[in-house]
């Protein structure tokens, strides 16, 4: 077996303007040229999507082996008139600086964007795009050259729904990789709810409107998908689904599904093996909050945060509702441990959306970070306790199991923050972060806080499936193993970096690292140098 | 379709949804704080709500219109409006006690620091409990009421801090002490937080909260047996504590009992969709706008509590009602009710007269002073009050069907059939009406008058039992022996344990039907699932002596006579036996 090894590069990748700080993050938006403003359409009437923002991706669009960044935009709803119309944006990563290339690689789409999900559906070697609108769907097929075609109609993908998270996924276990959509609610702004609190219009809940049913659509092997929603068990006309994260989460060699919904309980889609799903959320404990009420679900990672080799889910919620730490009891049950993880009480006060683990700190444990913001700007005027822009959160993980918040100013400013993905844009070994904010501007946050040892996984499957969605990563240090899953698409409305991260902390080399790859084949790799990224092809 | 059975979450917009939960919490705060207080001898409690609020309320306005320094009187009327969650008014009080000056500025300043906590300004209840420890710091009551301002900032570590000052001057109070096991468990403190909670069960052991907490503390811990202890524990005495379900679903699942965690998630289910209307109540009255407003939710919630059979809830609710709005007769006859259920008959009646001194004409106030009647066993007095009720208003059903049950008591069939045809005028889709119109009817020797009825009753709830059963009856009687044969074996299809239509089957195959051996296996059917019925026992030697068997004829009539010594006819009967034995 033979692993072909890359290194990336280990160098600093400097900044003009941006001093980086020891042990914190630095919002470097500007400083890399990243200029990207969302729109929501807001025109006072409070259409019911506004508050809903949108998403980010970090991708390597151009195979240069650094991250993108491409950006989702709102546009404007009746009410509301922009000189220009608003549009998604592509960011190239020029050795630290992003230069905006929508127009080259034709994705900037003027619809009223949300979500997006990256991978290599067509396994010809480069990723592509996928975008969820109000209206119908995007596909951006990756030419290869620098551009992209809307392939949405031709692949039969471009759902017209209220389509919010997405992902890839190998559902059937074909090789081919799927497609899964979270519908939202039944919207149209010709009958918009107008919701108020005393004399204050306020955005509307979604008891207000009728639930939507999520798509899965199946891959054919020759660039077109086929709706298999009711067929594989996934049409739930109810539901009301904003966040979707894809795994492995019983160990048995399958993807599951689990979505984060909005006032209706949350989903957990348990895979028989072939791509028939059946819903187990309530009898698995996720469903519902510790209270049994369907809490206000955004966002959802999944990860292995206790060390234990079963992915555990995050979820975050509406204010005043804790973000929910699912731990994995083995498969079939997952138990809420929000409180006794440090995560509980301080999310109580946010509205948290965007989510996702990575070890930040590289000190070998997973972290999470969240972002917050309320739904009204002017939530004081009917909330004494609310804040629209609030502080995003981010929890290290401690020795002792629990997370603690990191207070760090340019993590805590308050924004009315939406879509997070997380990546080591600067190639530094730590995880940088992008946070989207509504109708505000895109947040770059760099991690500033590389103190210990680091390895990137970049695995390469076999076609189709190249990007190997659904491997799983057994990486041993120090004695200390850590196991890693790839995704086509988590949290909320956005896109993770796919590679795989692993934090080393003292550790100067990594002593076995175990693939199991998407059809089920191992590989092991021995003794393994660090802090660089390896690319790891299938055998 | 997994969730076609649950139905989870609230109907309420999203700033509604939003507020919810924390605004609960929030009226909690200030009935829960007011209790301790009360236990303080520092407050009135809430469960001073009953019938004399508005007068108790009326009575320290007259007494501040005569005197206006009389801060007794304010502190006092200040604690009645938290009582019934009018913050304005109480605040209005409290700052006048403080205008007045410092002499009573602890009670102001914690009375004000409530009003604050309802109107969900904690920061500001913070301030004034604050200033209150100042003039005194050692109530207790104001330390644990701050607390609770910080665990709904979640601010859980000074809640924690705050709550054991509190303690640590009662240290025997349970409530703030599985307040304390709350904030420890938001912080993730389990141990302390268990310990806490298990010495707030240890002083109050009717604590449901705390039970409940309880549960999901040792769930957490995967210790099965003792979480369904204490969840089980916490439904006994809170039923709408619909969440110790789900946990005893869960429970049931992890220990491998699917089909009893289907079964307790199905009761979930059903319990969320009562508790739902609650909530959505609740979260209407505490979004109207002005006082009238709110006490007509909160009348309408107080009637669904009854409908719950939550009476002591419908008490306090009803009781808010009609302090809020002393005008809303309807609120004091439902406190009327709810008073009559819980048993406290005098002040159930005072507060229905209270509605006919509002509205003379209001037939359920009638209705209500019957029920009282009723369960004092003063039927005369019952019938009066029902009978006036239901001419005021002749759609009250339930005034025509206690009439007609009054009478159908005193064996007065024609009368009770006129009320019960009365009531299905009321209400022509009530089957029960109509099986007791039947009844009474077939009572009063009018057979075909009550087919007609049963068959109303049935094609309106095919499923009643009973009415197929009497029908079969009438029929045999008539000599309708294949009609009386179907509407037997619809009642029995409908129950198979039906002693009395086995027990008819075996009359009619022995009388009509010229089937013995029929008879004789129904008889036997019946006297096999009532072993007590000394007629079934009868029956069954009769058909025994028609076949000839009379060593078993004469032991069933003996097994009749057994249970009923003095029964002439059966001694006959058994003379009869043994004089054939002898012959």
């Amino acid at each position: 077996m033979r692993a072909f090894l890359a290194v990336a590069c280990l160098g600093w990748l400097a900044v003009n303007g941006a001093a980086a700080q020891v042990g914190s993050f630095t919002d470097i938006t500007k400083a890399v040229g990243v200029d990207f403003r969302h729109v929501n359409g807001h025109s006072g009437r409070k259409y019911f999507i506004e508050p809903l923002g949108s998403g980010v991706a970090l991708l390597d669009y151009d195979g240069d082996g650094d991250l993108d960044l491409y950006a989702v935009n709102g546009a404007a709803l009746p009410g509301a008139e922009y000189a220009t119309p608003a549009r998604n944006a592509l960011y190239r990563n020029d050795g630290g600086r992003f230069v905006d290339v929508t127009d080259a690689a034709g994705v900037g789409d003027t619809a009223y964007g949300l979500g997006c999900a990256v991978a290599d559906y067509d396994g010809d070697g480069h990723v592509d795009l996928y975008v969820t609108n109000y209206g119908p769907n995007v596909l951006y097929r990756n030419l290869g050259d620098g551009t992209f075609e809307d392939v949405a109609r031709a692949a039969g993908v471009a759902d017209d729904a209220l389509s919010a998270s997405c992902a890839f996924l190998d559902a059937d276990g074909d090789g081919l990789l799927d497609l899964y959509v979270v519908n939202y609610v039944q919207f149209d702004p010709a009958t918009n709810p107008v919701c108020t609190h005393g004399d204050v219009i306020a955005y509307c809940t979604p008891k207000a409107l009728a639930g939507a049913s999520d798509r899965l659509y199946r891959s054919r092997g020759d660039g077109t998908f086929e709706d298999v929603t009711e067929a594989s068990g996934v049409y739930l006309p109810d539901s009301k689904g904003l966040g979707v994260t894809t795994g492995d989460l019983d160990n048995d060699g399958d993807t599951d599904i689990f979505v984060a919904c909005d006032t209706t309980p949350d989903l957990l889609y348990r895979n028989d093996g072939a791509g028939k799903y059946e819903e187990r959320g309530l009898f698995a404990a996720v469903a519902i909050s510790r209270e049994a009420m369907a809490y206000g679900g955004m966002g959802v990672a999944s990860a292995d945060f206790d060390g234990d080799g079963w992915l555990d889910i995050a979820v975050t919620n509406f204010q005043d509702q804790t973000n929910f730490m699912h731990r994995n009891m083995g498969g079939v049950y997952f138990q809420d441990v929000s409180f006794e993880a440090g995560i509980g009480a301080a999310s109580l006060p946010m509205l948290g959306w965007g989510v996702d683990f990575a070890d930040f700190d590289n000190d070998g444990r997973l972290d999470l970070f969240v972002a917050n913001g309320h739904l009204d700007d002017n939530v004081q005027a009917y909330d004494p306790l609310g804040e629209y822009a609030q502080p995003d959160s981010l929890f290290i993980a401690q020795p002792d199991g629990s997370f603690r918040a990191f207070d760090d100013p340019a993590i805590t400013t308050p924004r009315p923050s939406r879509g997070a993905a997380a990546g080591d844009i600067d190639e530094d070994g730590d995880i940088d972060l992008v946070v989207t904010t509504l109708g505000g501007p895109l947040v770059v946050l760099r991690n500033d806080m590389r103190v210990r040892h680091w390895l990137t996984l970049s695995l390469v499957g076999k076609a189709p499936n190249v990007g190997a969605l659904g491997a799983r990563v057994r990486l041993t240090a120090n004695g200390v193993t850590q196991t890693r899953e790839t995704h086509g698409g988590s949290g909320y409305l956005s896109h993770s970096d796919a590679r795989l991260h692993f934090g080393l902390g003292a550790a100067s080399s990594v002593g076995q690292v175990e693939i199991t790859w998407p059809d089920g084949t191992k590989q092991t790799l021995g003794p393994t140098p660090v802090d660089r990224t390896l690319v790891v092809a299938q055998p | 379709m997994p969730f076609a059975y649950i139905r989870v979450g609230r109907t309420r917009n999203r700033e509604k949804h939003m507020r919810h939960g924390r605004t609960a919490n929030t009226l909690g705060h200030v009935a829960l704080w007011l209790a301790v207080a009360a236990a303080a001898g520092a407050a009135s409690a809430p469960d001073a709500l009953g019938v004399d609020l508005p007068r108790r309320i009326e009575a320290h306005m007259a007494t501040l219109r005569d005197d206006p320094t009389r801060l007794d009187a304010r502190l006092a009327l200040g604690r009645l409006y938290l009582t019934i969650e009018a913050f304005d008014p109480a605040a209005e009080q409290y700052e006048a006690v403080l205008a007045a000056g410092p002499g009573e500025a602890a009670a102001a300043h914690h009375g004000l620091g409530l009003t604050h906590a309802g109107g969900e300004r904690f920061d500001d209840a913070i301030r004034q409990y604050d200033l209150s420890i100042s003039y005194d710091a050692d109530r207790a009551f104001v330390h644990a009421a701050r607390g609770s301002a910080y665990a709904h900032l979640h601010r859980y570590d000074e809640a924690i801090e705050a709550y054991r000052s509190a303690l640590s001057l009662e240290p025997g109070d349970a409530m703030v002490r599985h307040q304390l096991g709350l904030a420890l468990a938001r912080n993730g403190r389990i141990d302390d937080a268990l310990a806490e909670q298990e010495a707030a069960i240890a002083s109050m052991p009717d604590l449901a909260s705390a039970r409940l907490e309880l549960g999901s503390l040792h769930s957490g811990a995967s210790r099965w047996e003792e979480a369904r202890r204490e969840y089980r524990a916490a439904l006994a005495l809170d039923a709408d504590l619909t969440q110790a379900l789900y946990g005893l679903a869960q429970i049931a699942m992890r220990t491998g009992d699917a089909d009893g965690a289907r079964v307790l998630m199905e009761q979930f289910a059903v319990a969320q969709e009562r508790s739902e209307e609650v909530g959505r109540l609740i979260g209407a009255a505490q979004r109207a706008s002005d006082r009238t407003e709110r006490a007509g939710i909160l009348a309408s919630l107080g009637r669904l509590r009854l409908q719950q059979g939550a009476y002591d809830k419908a008490r306090q609710t009803y009781a808010k009602a009609c302090a809020l709005d002393p005008t809303l007769a309807g609120a004091h006859g439902g406190l009327g009710v709810a008073l009559t259920m819980l048993e406290a008959y005098d002040d159930a009646e005072t507060a229905q007269r209270a509605a006919l001194r509002i509205d003379p004409g209001m037939a359920r106030a009638h209705a209500g002073l019957g029920l009282i009647a009723l369960r004092r066993e003063r039927p005369d007095e019952a019938l009066t009050h029902y009978r006036r009720a239901a001419d005021l208003d002749p759609t009250l059903l339930d005034a025509h069907m206690k009439v007609g049950d009054l009478l159908r008591g005193e064996r007065a069939y024609g009368q009770a059939a006129e009320a019960y045809a009365a009531a299905t005028g009321a209400d022509a889709a009530d089957a029960e009406a109509w099986h007791y119109l039947g009844l009474c009817r077939a009572l009063n020797d009018q057979p075909d008058e009550a087919l007609q009825a049963y068959g109303r009753a049935i094609a309106i709830d095919p499923a009643r039992v009973e009415t197929h059963f009497l029908t079969a009856e009438l029929r045999r009687r008539k000599g309708d022996g294949e009609l009386s044969l179907a509407a037997y074996e619809r009642a029995l299809e409908l129950d198979v344990d039906h002693a009395r239509a086995y027990h008819g089957l075996a009359v009619l195959y022995a009388t009509q039907l010229e089937d013995v051996d029929g008879a004789l296996a129904h008889a036997e059917k019946a006297a096999a699932l009532d072993p007590a019925s000394a007629r079934y026992r009868n029956t069954l030697a009769l058909i025994y002596y028609r076949l000839g068997r009379l060593r078993e004829a004469e032991d069933a009539i003996r097994a009749a006579l057994a249970l009923e010594p003095d029964n002439a006819t059966y001694r006959e009967g058994l003379e009869r036996i043994l004089g054939s034995d002898d012959g």
